[in-house]
């Protein structure tokens, strides 16, 4: 009787440098999985390849050693030390089930793992590389990730610099596509803040740099258009959101230039981030009341606050994953529901 | 029975106040139909016991000042089914819902004499201008009412951005750009309402005499000041929510002081 099998690296087992020996193009995922299939006696795959993790679901009498031997000559592994996990049966299962839910991503509960999964598993089905067994375990899967996701707060509260800037942003304006930005001095937080904005919609965007090449390259990038350093003071009646991290000394944006430009705004809120240090807000700045500034420490406050909270969810959505495991009529992994087990239980995935 | 309806309304709304604390404190709230189901229970109760007291008056309900607190909290809810869904204001229930049900407890704890109330009503004809006048104006307040819940969501936002303090009420409640737009909306709705209860007024019968109509200028002279300055001069929306709440004293004295039992 087939069992299901999964072998493969991630971020937790392996280097960056070991998973792009073992990372496949997207456009090759078909192939691989038709090449998997035709090792006696694998009849399923599914091949899950992200930037942090390589991944092979198959069906399989035989374990998962042919597939890893596959792996070995496939990648070229002979003469490396890259160590590959291998689980079956229910444990893989379990596996996958976590992996579906964000439980084993890198940024815990992040949801783009599951559309990865999803288009994995899609590119397998038109490969005609997925059968019974397979498709019942990745229907499965997305309906463990979103119960898993429905019933915790595993994806709630931001984890980086830029998701706390881009939450607050839109929770203070809304739709962003509708907002002024104005990013003054083109460092690197700020540009991945001005880009996590960007990706949120945000189109209005002007760019203030010392350096005038970079300012147009940076704008050029993300659609908008730059200014000389000389003129962002002038912008700022004009703008819904600042992001500043010049390498100035003092400060640079003071309150005298906020009041009057807020005369302008006519109430409309501003929001300013302020990842430079030193500073490059005066802190008097956040007294006016329509005003919302926050600098580097508070956005990695509320960014730390967000990690915590989502580790502190581990251990519920794990609770979840076994609730709906016994569910599915599958026995759940008995070392903790970590996940991290090595090999397999000895109850097979019913898969009929 | 209309007291059992009144009674079920009141449960359906703490239903819902409760439902959504407990989801918020443990972390896990989101908005499902069960928010909205809620308050479409409490609005269909309050609708039955609304329709059960108009049989008895032969009228629009409005009799004393626990009806037409009740008839307020049904005028809120019918602007919660516009504004809530229509904007996704998530949240606009659970604070809209301890607001109605504290307007309808007063009613739970009325005597409502049914014999005496007939009696009077077989006596009496309806005048339709005086009743388009009383509900719509009651109407009006539904909305300055929800304006200033609209006011107290933005100010605990608010609260949470300032201090840099992030709980599940934050990434819950709508973003104040939004409920500062929804109260501009509901003062404009509410100012436009009042404007047409004033006019039907005029249309009673006899004029305006017996129906004091004095507070409703005060109240559309303050509500327009508010407004007014808003769109043409700009107001911190901080201080717009505040007004919102703070204007919404005027119709609650109003009720006081024009309830019939007054």
């Amino acid at each position: 009787m087939d069992s299901i099998v999964c072998i493969g690296l991630s971020h937790e087992t392996a280097k960056v440098g070991e998973r792009e020996r073992l990372a496949i193009l997207e456009s090759d995922l078909p192939e691989v999985a038709r090449a998997i299939c035709e090792i006696a006696p694998i009849t399923e795959s599914v091949v899950l390849s992200t930037c942090n993790r390589t991944e092979i679901y198959a069906a399989s009498t035989a374990g998962p050693q042919p597939i890893e031997e596959f792996l070995r000559d496939h990648f070229a592994l002979a003469d490396t030390s890259v160590q590959l996990y291998q689980k079956t049966k229910t444990s893989a299962a379990h596996h996958l089930f976590r992996v579906s839910s964000g439980l084993d991503s890198m940024v815990l509960g992040e949801t783009e793992i599951f559309g990865q999964i999803k288009k994995a598993y899609h590119t397998a089905l038109e490969a005609g590389t997925t059968s019974r067994h397979l498709n019942r375990l990745f229907q499965q899967a997305f309906q463990v990730g979103k119960y898993v996701r429905h019933h915790s707060s595993i994806t709630r509260g931001s984890t980086s610099v830029g998701s706390v800037a881009v939450d607050l942003a839109e929770k203070i304006f809304g739709e962003l596509s509708k907002c002024n930005i104005m990013v003054i001095g083109a460092g690197e937080i700020s540009q991945r803040t001005a880009r996590s904005l960007h990706s949120r919609g945000a189109t209005g965007i002007i760019v203030s740099n010392r350096s005038f090449d970079r300012a147009e390259e940076l704008a050029g990038e993300l659609g908008g258009r730059a200014i000389r350093f000389d003129d962002y003071p002038a912008e700022i009646p004009n703008t819904d959101i600042i992001i500043t991290s010049t390498g100035a000394p003092h400060h640079i944006i003071h309150p005298d230039a906020i009041n009057h430009a807020m005369r302008q705004r006519r109430g409309n809120p501003l929001f300013i981030i302020d990842i430079a240090v030193p500073r490059d807000v005066d802190p008097m700045v956040a007294h006016h009341p329509s005003v919302y500034l926050y600098d580097l420490d508070a956005l990695e406050n509320i960014a730390t606050q967000g990690r915590e909270q989502r580790r502190e969810q581990i251990q519920h959505c794990d609770q979840l994953i076994t609730e709906m495991m016994q569910k599915l009529k599958l026995t759940p992994p008995t070392q903790g529901g970590s996940g991290k087990e090595e090999g397999g239980d000895t109850q097979a995935v019913p898969t009929t | 029975m209309e007291r059992l309806f009144l009674a079920i309304s009141c449960a359906f709304f703490l239903a819902g106040i409760l439902y959504a604390l407990l989801a918020l404190t443990s972390g896990r709230y989101r908005q499902s139909s069960w928010n909205l189901l809620a308050i479409a229970g409490g609005f269909i109760f309050q609708t039955a016991f609304l329709y059960a007291r108009g049989q008895v008056h032969g009228r629009c309900p409005i009799s004393n000042l626990p009806e037409i607190l009740i008839f307020l909290g049904w005028a809120m809810a019918i602007i919660y089914f516009l504004f809530g869904p229509a904007y996704r204001l998530s949240l606009l229930g659970l604070f809209t819902s301890p607001l109605v049900f504290l307007l309808q407890l007063p009613g739970l704890f009325t005597p409502f004499d049914r014999e005496a109330a007939l009696a009077r009503a077989s006596g009496s004809t309806i005048e339709p201008w005086t009743e388009l006048h009383v509900s719509v104006a009651l109407l009006a307040y539904g909305a300055f009412a929800m304006a200033c819940v609209a006011g107290v969501m933005f100010l605990v936002q608010e609260r949470q951005i300032q201090r840099q303090k992030l709980d599940a009420l934050f990434y819950n409640l709508p973003p104040i750009n939004i409920l500062t737009k929804t109260i501009l909306r509901l003062l404009g709705l509410g100012l436009g309402l009042l404007v047409l209860a004033i006019v039907s007024a005029y249309k009673i019968p006899g004029g305006t005499e017996g129906h004091s109509i004095a507070p409703l200028y005060l109240i559309l002279a303050a509500y327009s000041l508010l407004l007014g300055t808003s769109i043409i001069r700009g107001i911190a929306p901080r201080r717009l929510a505040a007004l919102a709440i703070l204007a919404f004293a005027f119709p609650i004295i109003s009720l006081w002081m024009l309830s019939p039992s007054h």
